[in-house]
């Protein structure tokens, strides 16, 4: 087992399985809230993430290329919950 | 016909992409009311009234889109052209996109047809209006194939372009793809009356008509671009070794 | 030839690559925006109906879309084994990879046609409400792209089986990878969108 997780590619894998059961058990055990939203996203958001960088290899590519994913996630993640916490007024008139 | 007149020919249709873009908007969105445009889901009253504080906006769109839409139709044969020459041949992409670009002629051209048959009897009953609407929406929303086909046989011929410098860039042909497939959503119009996947939503109306035009834009920049260079006798012959040196440059 | 290329310029060049075809790369991130767009929509038009979608969102079977997660970020693993087996000289590995890739993503159909076909059976459809529709044209045209995206993985396999990948020759393996990483990067969101976040 500790040979098959001294490789990268299996860790990540690993980890990804792991943060697909942690949102499962988050939902399951936690009532409707802030916390368990926020935790839902920063989830998703480590998650493609770790699909960015280590799976479409991009941890090591021009930095150009890195910022457009990485801005992705982050500006889609940012705004989900933005919505998700204040909805659209307080957007609209902030 | 001898060669200055056929690329002045060759130019002018090609020029004929950014008129029809500016024509169509104009016409057919503004004009026409399309901008934005109805929503499904209202009723028939409020669609007849929209009709009647419009009128004469409406059916001049209308009637005047019909006639510039057909700009597409030289700009698609210059684009013919210009693939058959990398394809050699049997050029089945040119073709097809030729097939594509008539139809989508059709296509934008019944839309606009309904419309002003709707505008033509002002006094008829509210349900028409409605029925004659419909029909030019799901027209032009449910019939996006043609046009995606034409897309995409444009995009194939263009990454199989092995000149030194190609018709379009390579990413031109890959946005080319994604600007075709990004109609789909609009099937679900067929289905929805509210939501970004109704006729009048984001999803299903302005980012895949925008992408559309966004694709007519690009590529018209560089297919005038081509014939300019072929002008200036700086191409690079497609299938044959044979230089055009020297005319001018 | 490499005291030449020894500049920082070339050295930050080999080691900063991005894998496969950078024009596909342009293709994918016009997809992501147009995604994004859709993840957009999903949550404006849920914070105009909070409740609406809370409550159809508990008839959704939870189990359904963890499987669906865990069989797509698998398959993706495959994918990348595949290409690592190319990379490593140990190209006669990557058909094996790529045929549980394909297998994982064929899962991901049928799960996914079990899971419409409960929902139809129980008269829910795009016409229900706003949550179903989103829930129904989302994941309807996200199963389109892991159709493609399979269509995909198997011509690569039959080029593996080939023997048309080396060390030196991974391009098409790459691309066709980063596409089907892309379907795997955008059901995570969906997933949390659709079946999470309440």
């Amino acid at each position: 087992m500790s040979g098959f997780l001294r490789d990268a590619r299996h860790r990540t894998w690993l980890l990804l399985v792991i943060a697909t059961g942690a949102t499962f058990w988050l939902r399951v055990d936690s009532d409707i809230g802030l916390a368990a939203a926020a935790g839902t996203i920063a989830i998703a958001y480590i998650k493609g993430r770790l699909i960015v960088l280590d799976f479409m290899e991009l941890r090591h590519a021009p930095r150009i290329w890195k910022g457009i994913f990485e801005t992705w996630l982050f500006v889609v993640s940012a705004i989900i919950l933005a919505v998700y916490r204040f909805g659209l007024p307080a957007i609209g008139s902030a | 016909m001898d060669e200055k007149t056929s690329l002045r020919y060759q130019l002018i249709s090609a020029w004929c992409g950014p008129a029809f873009l500016v024509t169509f908007v104009f016409f057919w969105g503004f004009l026409g009311h399309n901008l934005p445009n109805p929503s499904p889901a209202s009723s028939a009253a409020d669609l007849t009234t929209r009709y009647l504080n419009n009128l004469g906006e409406i059916r001049l769109g209308f009637i005047v889109s019909m006639i510039t839409v057909c700009l597409y139709l030289p700009w698609t044969a210059v684009l013919s052209a210009q693939m058959a020459r990398i394809e050699g041949n049997f050029p089945v992409l040119s073709f097809l996109q030729l097939l594509g670009g008539g139809l989508t002629v059709m296509v934008v051209s019944f839309s606009a047809m309904f419309w002003a048959v709707a505008a033509f009897r002002p006094d008829r009953d509210p349900a028409s209006f409605q029925l004659l609407t419909d029909m030019g929406w799901l027209c032009i929303d449910l019939q996006y194939a043609c046009t995606t086909l034409q897309m995409v046989a444009a995009a194939l011929a263009g990454l199989a372009d092995k000149r030194k410098l190609p018709l379009f860039p390579r990413w031109v042909c890959y946005l080319t793809i994604w600007c075709g497939i990004s109609f789909f959503p609009a099937s679900l119009t067929g289905v929805l009356k509210t939501g970004p996947f109704a006729w009048n939503g984001a999803l299903s109306y302005y980012i895949p008509y925008f992408c559309w035009l966004c694709w007519y834009s690009t590529a018209s920049i560089y297919m005038i671009k081509e014939v300019r260079r072929r002008m200036h006798g700086a191409d690079v012959p497609a299938t044959s070794g044979r230089l055009a040196h020297g005319m001018g440059t | 030839m490499s005291a030449i290329a020894a500049t920082p310029d070339a050295a930050e060049y080999s080691t900063r690559r991005l894998p496969g075809d950078q024009d596909v790369w342009i293709f994918i991130i016009a997809e992501l925006l147009m995604f994004g767009a859709f993840f957009i929509a999903y949550i404006v038009n849920r914070a105009g109906e909070v409740d609406l979608f809370n409550a159809s969102q508990l008839t959704l079977d939870r189990s359904f879309g963890v499987v669906n997660t865990l069989l797509l970020v698998t398959s993706s693993w495959a994918v990348v084994e595949a290409a690592a087996a190319v990379r490593g000289n140990r190209a006669a590995l990557a058909p094996c990879y790529l045929l549980i890739a394909i297998g994982l993503g064929v899962a991901f159909i049928v799960v996914k046609f079990f899971e419409y076909s409960a929902k139809f059976e129980a008269g829910l459809s795009m016409t229900t409400n706003t949550f179903y529709m989103f829930y129904f044209c989302l994941t309807m045209i996200h199963l389109a792209h892991v159709v493609v995206g399979t269509i995909i993985l198997i011509v690569m396999w039959t080029n593996a089986r080939n023997g048309n990948y080396a060390a030196a020759h991974t391009k098409g393996l790459e691309t066709g990878a980063s596409y089907w990483h892309m379907v795997d990067l955008l059901w995570i969101f969906l997933f949390a969108l659709l079946y999470l976040l309440r």
